[in-house]
């Protein structure tokens, strides 16, 4: 009775695909001009003849990181200034915004407004405001690099923020916070043991923005001059481009393994509220897609 | 949830100008779930069908089918007779009414409704003149200015039911409209949707999983599981002679209980009652038994005590606890319960109604939805109360 | 740093900072070259990351391809402008991957006419490395709010491919897309890190001008000049986020 239709004959099976005839174009075209590079770094970095096409590969660029005390110093001093943000950022921020969400949602606005606003002045701006006041501080706060801290707190706070309020507001702490209350919860376990397990993905992200933040920071180490690995990293390709080269790509995938699992962590909890969806009920519509 | 007779429904057709639309041996797969099973419906010019079943079953599937926004596997649609496989979405006026959230969030009323008529190169004037028109018959005249996000969710899927009629669609396509709505604005939109059938006349296609509105709206109801046919009639016949277990259990109410089938008669609580069609005609069997089917009287000696009496308005349910420790539930006007309350010794017994027999056991893969959505009706949950 | 744009070296208050700024000729070009240059790599940055995340949008939501696609554009996005100028110098400079191979397959020597690298034309290109995936990552969730609803209405409607992006998807991104486009100006008008790692030397663009005035001590009477530019970049940079927020609360609709 029913015959067997070969191929999709309708308008939906030659649309989906002419979409994926584009999609697979946009990928392919518009991926490889930014992997292109990426690509060319490794190639470059390795690179046993620097002027001309050859097969012949080195690890002399990369082995060069290692041997090069300045960059290895410079490294570790960015480690030092992302983990000191991070722990300053979280410790600020995280508690504040809980505690605008519970307490004085009115302020909520404002609290906004203040961690948007780096967001729109640019980094060359911070520093020319902030050079005068960083050469008066000088003598009381010290020469060492980590007072960069304060300013990167500053300029990782529109990213952390955002990341943080998703995950607020993607639950409803407000309840969660009044049930635990409820049951003789102090505030600081509400905080600790109800709504940091519940927002740990938003704090997680934030984390590790802050952590790409940092690392790639150049504008105002450099203005400012510390020996940031961006700094050490722009002087070294001066007269070695392949060390300099090869760190970047170190960097720039280190930072790519980090956002990728964030986003893995992420996808998790996806999946998660997905199977509870599959519970409830599974419509068609969904198996669509 | 007894479906009321309407002579009206069906016999008034404005004027048959709607067309047939037959699903023949519809088949598709989505990896390894199959949401179409050789799914075959016949519906007749200007008929409002319903197709009833649980979330997942395909009936969704099945109404994609039908707009074109999905392909079948195999099988042919056909619409007045034709094969309509190769017409594109776009090229088959049909209306379709989603399930939430499908008018343009850019345009007013107006313009969503006026959509369909702009895409068939209707005169600007003449399309909003219809728009309006339209928009009356939903009960939105004076909305047409309002943009969705101004508008309550029943609001909207009124102008999105406008938006389908707009268009004077050979077929009506309704994808669970009213599932996102409250109860309140769900049963004032299925009244008019029923009223603006009765007006117009449009074949029309209604997808849901709320038994309520299938027997309340459809001429027939077609109920499906795995993507099956399990039974297609008026709501009457599918409520009253259910073909099989699935029917039974997924409709309204049904006591099981245990019987012996012989010579197409069961017995069952010492009465002995004609079979349905679909039943196992002999044996040990489970008698599926609606509520109002059963009846009690006090007696000192019988066979069963009443558990709980619930007033449900002009009804009552009784829940009554038999010898044998089953629970059973018994619907009567509220006005005979009042001589019953808990602890009273009762007599069961079946009303000569025919009672479809099936092998005995628990239910296998089904459910019935009011014991679910009603969980203090769910002979279950009286186990817990007494 | 407003005050002190106001301030001449002796600590008066003064117009002649920002008057210099306006008369200039040097300071003008400059500004007006940084606004073209933010101007159009937000354009081409808006254009194919637009492109790039619908073709992201359409997949599966939950898919490693998108996964990667936004962690990668996380990094380039975010992670600093030196290293994606070295990224570009080992893919287009003198000794880039691709001039060698143009000059090894093709004979060709795309440096035989100009050092297009170090101009503004290659800063441009250096700055559509950031801007595309700033592009994907802004965008994304505009298009993920588009209902498959939306789509299947219009068809279901009578409407075709164009139909659908000319009156209903069209008109619904229209303002997330110019609003991706402001941010995207503003990223690239207040780069520095990018510009200052390609162009060690001369100061076609503000932030670099800017860095002219801080670390240099050579013009004396000069000092607060970095603090008058500093204030110009707010300026441009306060009227287009303006412009942004007015842009958000003008819809009369809104998508729910």
């Amino acid at each position: 009775m029913a015959r067997p239709v070969t191929a999709r004959a309708s308008g939906v099976g030659r649309r989906s695909l002419a979409r994926t005839f584009a999609r697979w174009i946009i990928f392919l075209v518009v991926g490889g001009y930014l992997l292109l590079p990426l690509f060319a770094m490794l190639e470059f970095s390795t690179r046993e003849t620097p002027t001309a096409m050859a097969w012949k590969r080195t690890a002399l660029g990369w082995k060069g990181i290692a041997d090069n005390p300045s960059v290895m110093s410079a490294i570790v001093l960015s480690l030092e200034l992302a983990a000191l943000t991070v722990v300053v950022m979280l410790f600020l921020l995280a508690p504040t915004m809980v505690w605008v969400h519970l307490r004085v949602p009115k302020m909520r606005r404002v609290i906004e407004f203040i961690s948007l606003l780096p967001l729109t002045i640019p980094a060359i701006v911070i520093v020319v405001g902030l050079a005068p006041v960083y050469s008066r501080l000088m003598p009381v706060i010290g020469q060492s690099p980590l007072v960069l801290t304060f300013i990167y707190v500053v300029l990782v706070l529109p990213y952390a923020y955002r990341s943080i309020d998703a995950s607020l507001r993607s639950i409803d702490i407000e309840t969660l916070a009044q049930a635990a209350r409820g049951l003789g919860a102090s505030w600081l376990q509400v905080f600790l043991r109800i709504v940091v397990p519940s927002i740990r993905a938003g704090l997680l992200s934030a984390a590790v923005l802050s952590i790409a933040l940092v690392l790639g920071e150049f504008t105002i180490s450099s203005l400012l001059v510390y020996d940031t690995l961006q700094v050490i990293v722009n002087q070294v390709g001066q007269d070695n481009a392949q060390v300099a080269v090869a760190v970047s790509l170190a960097a720039l995938l280190f930072g790519f393994v980090l956002l990728f699992i964030v986003s893995t962590v992420g996808a998790g909890r996806r999946r998660a509220a997905r199977a509870t969806a599959i519970e409830a009920g599974l419509e068609e519509g969904d198996l669509y897609e | 949830m007894t479906p009321e007779t309407d002579t009206a429904k069906g016999a008034a057709r404005a004027d048959g100008s709607g067309v047939g639309v037959q699903l023949v041996g519809l088949r598709r797969s989505f990896g390894p779930t199959r949401a179409l099973d050789e799914l075959s419906i016949d519906i007749a010019p200007g008929e409002f069908v319903a197709f009833l079943g649980p979330s997942g079953c395909g009936k969704t599937t099945a109404l994609r089918i039908i707009a074109g926004l999905d392909d079948a596997d195999s099988g042919e649609v056909l619409v007045g007779g034709k094969d309509i496989r190769r017409l594109p979405a776009n090229r088959r006026d049909m209306g379709m009414v989603f399930q939430a959230y499908s008018l343009f969030p850019n345009m007013t009323a107006r313009d969503n409704v006026a959509f369909g008529l702009r895409m068939r190169k209707v005169r600007k004037r003449a399309r909003r003149q219809k728009a309006e028109e339209v928009l009356g018959l939903v009960g939105l005249a004076g909305y047409a200015d309002r943009y969705p996000s101004q508008m309550s969710g029943g609001q909207q899927q009124r102008v999105a039911l406008a938006r389908a009629l707009a268009i004077e669609p050979r077929v009506l396509l309704l994808d669970e409209p009213l599932s996102a709505l409250d109860a309140k604005v769900r049963g004032e939109l299925r009244d008019e949707i029923r009223r603006i059938h009765l007006e117009i006349g449009t074949t029309t296609v209604f997808v849901t999983h709320d038994q309520e509105e299938a027997l309340t709206l459809a001429d027939r109801v077609a109920v499906i599981n795995y993507g099956r046919l399990q039974q297609i009639g008026p709501p009457t016949e599918i409520y009253e002679r259910p073909r099989t277990e699935f029917v039974a259990d997924f409709i309204g109410l049904t006591n099981r209980l245990p019987g012996v089938a012989k010579d197409g008669t069961v017995a069952v609580l010492d009465t002995r009652v004609p079979l349905l069609e679909g039943s196992v005609e002999s044996g040990e069997v489970t008698v599926l038994v609606r509520p109002e089917a059963m009846h009690v009287t006090p007696r000192d000696d019988g066979n069963g005590r009443i558990a709980m009496v619930s007033f449900r308005g002009s009804i009552c349910m009784l829940r009554v606890r038999l010898v044998t420790d089953a629970l059973v539930l018994v619907q009567m006007p509220s006005a005979e319960a009042t001589q019953f309350s808990a602890g009273d010794p009762v007599q069961a017994s079946v009303r000569s109604v025919p009672v479809l027999a099936v092998a005995p056991g628990d239910r296998p893969g089904s459910r019935a939805a009011d014991v679910e959505s009603d969980p203090s009706l769910s002979p279950d949950a009286a186990d817990a109360v007494g | 740093m407003v005050v002190g744009a106001f301030r001449s070296d002796s600590g008066r208050l003064t117009l002649a900072n920002v008057s210099t700024l306006v008369h200039n000729a040097t300071i003008l070009n400059a500004f007006k070259a940084s606004i073209e240059l933010s101007l159009a790599t937000a354009l081409a940055g808006a254009v194919a990351g637009g492109l790039l995340a619908w073709a992201v949008a359409t997949g599966n939501p939950r898919g490693v391809l998108r996964r990667v696609v936004v962690a990668a554009s996380g990094v380039l996005a975010q992670f600093g402008g030196v290293m994606l100028t070295f990224a570009f110098l080992a893919t287009y400079g003198y000794t880039g991957l691709l001039t060698l191979a143009a000059a090894h397959f093709f004979g060709l020597d795309p440096y035989s006419s100009a050092t297009w690298i170090y101009t503004l034309f290659g800063l441009g290109i250096v700055y559509t490395f950031f801007q595309i995936p700033l592009m994907v990552l802004i965008f994304l969730p505009a298009l993920d709010n588009l209902q498959p609803q939306w789509q299947e209405a219009s068809a279901n409607l009578g409407g075709g491919s164009w139909a659908y992006w000319r009156y209903v998807a069209g008109p619904i991104l229209a303002p997330s897309f110019i609003s991706a486009l402001l941010l995207l100006f503003v990223s690239a008008f207040s780069a520095y890190a990018t510009a200052a790692a390609l162009l060690s030397q001369g100061d076609p663009i503000v932030p670099l001008q800017i860095r002219t005035f801080i670390s240099s001590e050579v013009m004396v009477g000069q000092a607060n000049m970095g603090k008058a530019l500093a204030l110009g970049m707010v300026v441009v940079v306060a009227v287009v986020m303006t412009i942004y927020a007015l842009l958000q609360r003008s819809s009369k609709w809104r998508v729910q």
